[in-house]
């Protein structure tokens, strides 16, 4: 009874936590973007966007609201695994509606009111120091990925020396009260967690490359002092992102070595790592609050709150406002549009591999864990 | 240096930065020996083909302005740029153009020269920075 309690206020403070993230998110945004809609200056904190603003928040409270409701009402009749996946990709699917009303309008104000017209021009402007040091110096050391790299190679050792030791039944999942479920032994049931943990270390890679790499986004009328903000934010997030790695492959390293049956399931080390995973996620949050997306909130010295924006035409590459799709543009990662983050260019060929492949990845281990265990 | 790219200019773009290098190589915001960013970067950050990134760098290495160097990429190398006949001949062609159009538009030939003047006096000022 107290694992279904604990699941169910994990799971209603995750979904009121993606509520008030989203309530927030479009304070972080660049102040030209708004609800993924490039909006001139003259719109920056009009009545109108302040309007649209206002029903988003209230839409996220009462929905939100309702979807925890549903949420408790669900967890009193049926609590299955399935069903907590399925509510927070409901909770996500429900964000994204959201989201696109408030699109909507939003490019309905534009077409109104002429905006069109206001964004007289159309260029870019970028600075080619920064172009060179894309990838070195803009982004916390690759190195420090050496550290989750020897911790998977001598996992991968230990469990091979292991694997003979091993009862031909092993443990496969625990709950509350310690083991809940074993399958047979063999060398998918062991194997699979240090090959879960390189899988995930080349995803989490990549999530740092993509800082690094990221296209170079400044503003037209501020274009030094934006890019300074823009460095400090590609740094930060990638220290964040190289930290997070690491606590998570020390968490997936001792799961194993329970799995491995080397260690007992201590509750004290394991409190100990999920708040170190937990701070990363509380520290990145603060991180994107503060500095919002691409560094925009950040204060320089000197600062003189020059409202900066990007005197560009390119509404037509974003789709619904959220996905990019841009075949002439040879960059595979952008800045995102609604939100703190970068995505993927959908008109490049690696772009649109990059976000299938972990898709793709997650319904083959899907299948597989369905048919192994 | 800051490179800006007009899209709605009826000047193609391959040419926009062109023209923009070589006021940069002319100010001094690019020195001799420095490495231009790789065409990949360039064109990553700028929203452009590559392609056209690199029609430019290969327009400057006709000019004589940078070498290509398959490691490096291109690199400011001014040793071969040289004050040719058909480079005359164009620049007194285009001059001959934009005077026309200032004429007309009533600017005297004292302004028209002081325009010059200041533009090339900045080259200098940079230069002996």
């Amino acid at each position: 009874m107290s694992e279904k309690i604990f699941a169910f206020v994990t799971i209603i403070i995750c979904l009121a936590i993606m509520s008030i993230m989203q309530i927030i998110t479009p304070k972080l945004t660049r102040r030209d973007l708004f609800f993924g809609v490039r909006i001139p200056k003259e719109a920056i904190d009009s009545d109108d966007t302040k309007k649209i603003f206002k029903e988003y928040v209230r839409n996220n409270i009462i929905f939100g609201s309702l979807y925890i409701v549903l949420t408790g009402v669900l967890f009193y009749f049926v609590f299955m695994p399935v069903e907590l996946v399925a509510l927070i990709f409901g909770d996500v699917i429900l964000v994204y509606v959201l989201y696109f009303i408030s699109y909507k309008k939003t490019k309905v104000l534009k077409k109104e009111k002429q905006w069109d017209k206001l964004i007289k021009n159309n260029m870019v402007i970028i600075d080619t120091e920064f172009s060179k040091n894309k990838n070195g110096k803009l982004v916390a050391s690759k190195k420090w990925f050496i550290i989750p790299i020897i911790m998977i190679i001598i996992n991968f050792i230990i469990t091979y020396i292991c694997y003979p030791g091993l009862p031909d039944k092993i443990p496969t999942h625990w709950g509350f009260h310690g083991v809940d479920a074993w399958s047979a032994k063999s060398y998918t049931t062991v194997f699979i967690h240090p090959v879960m943990q390189c899988i995930l270390l080349v995803l989490l890679y990549v999530s740092y490359l993509s800082i690094g790499m990221s296209k170079q986004q400044s503003s037209t009328n501020n274009t030094k002092n934006s890019l300074e903000k823009n460095k400090i934010f590609r740094y930060y997030s990638s220290m964040i992102m190289v930290i997070t790695t690491i606590f998570v492959e020390l968490m997936l390293s001792y799961l194993n070595y329970i799995a491995l049956l080397l260690f007992k399931m201590n509750n004290v080390i394991m409190i100990v790592l999920v708040v170190l995973i937990l701070s990363t996620a509380v520290v990145s949050v603060f991180i994107q609050v503060k500095f919002g997306q691409g560094g925009n909130k950040i204060k320089l010295k000197g600062d003189d709150s020059i409202i900066e924006v990007e005197e560009k035409n390119d509404d037509k590459y974003w789709i619904l406002g959220f996905l990019y799709y841009n075949k002439q543009d040879p960059a595979l990662f952008v800045e995102k549009r609604f939100g703190v983050g970068w995505t993927v260019n959908f008109g490049s060929a690696l772009g649109l591999a990059l976000v299938l492949l972990p898709i793709i990845l997650l319904i083959g281990l899907l299948i597989v864990s369905i048919f192994k265990f | 240096m800051l490179i800006k790219i007009d899209f709605n200019s009826d000047t193609p773009i391959y040419l926009q930065l062109k023209r923009q290098i070589v006021e940069g190589l002319a100010t001094g915001q690019f020195k001799e020996g420095e490495s231009l960013p790789p065409v990949r970067a360039m064109a990553e950050d700028l929203g452009i083909n590559m392609h056209t990134v690199n029609k430019s760098y290969n327009l400057l290495k006709d000019c004589g302005m940078v070498s290509i160097d398959r490691r490096y990429g291109a690199v400011i190398n001014t040793q071969g740029v040289k004050l040719q006949e058909d480079f005359l001949e164009e620049t007194k062609d285009e001059i001959k153009a934009l005077a026309s159009e200032c004429y007309i538009r009533g600017m005297n030939k004292n302004d028209f020269i002081n325009l010059c003047k200041e533009v090339y006096e900045i080259f200098e000022v940079k230069k002996n920075e």
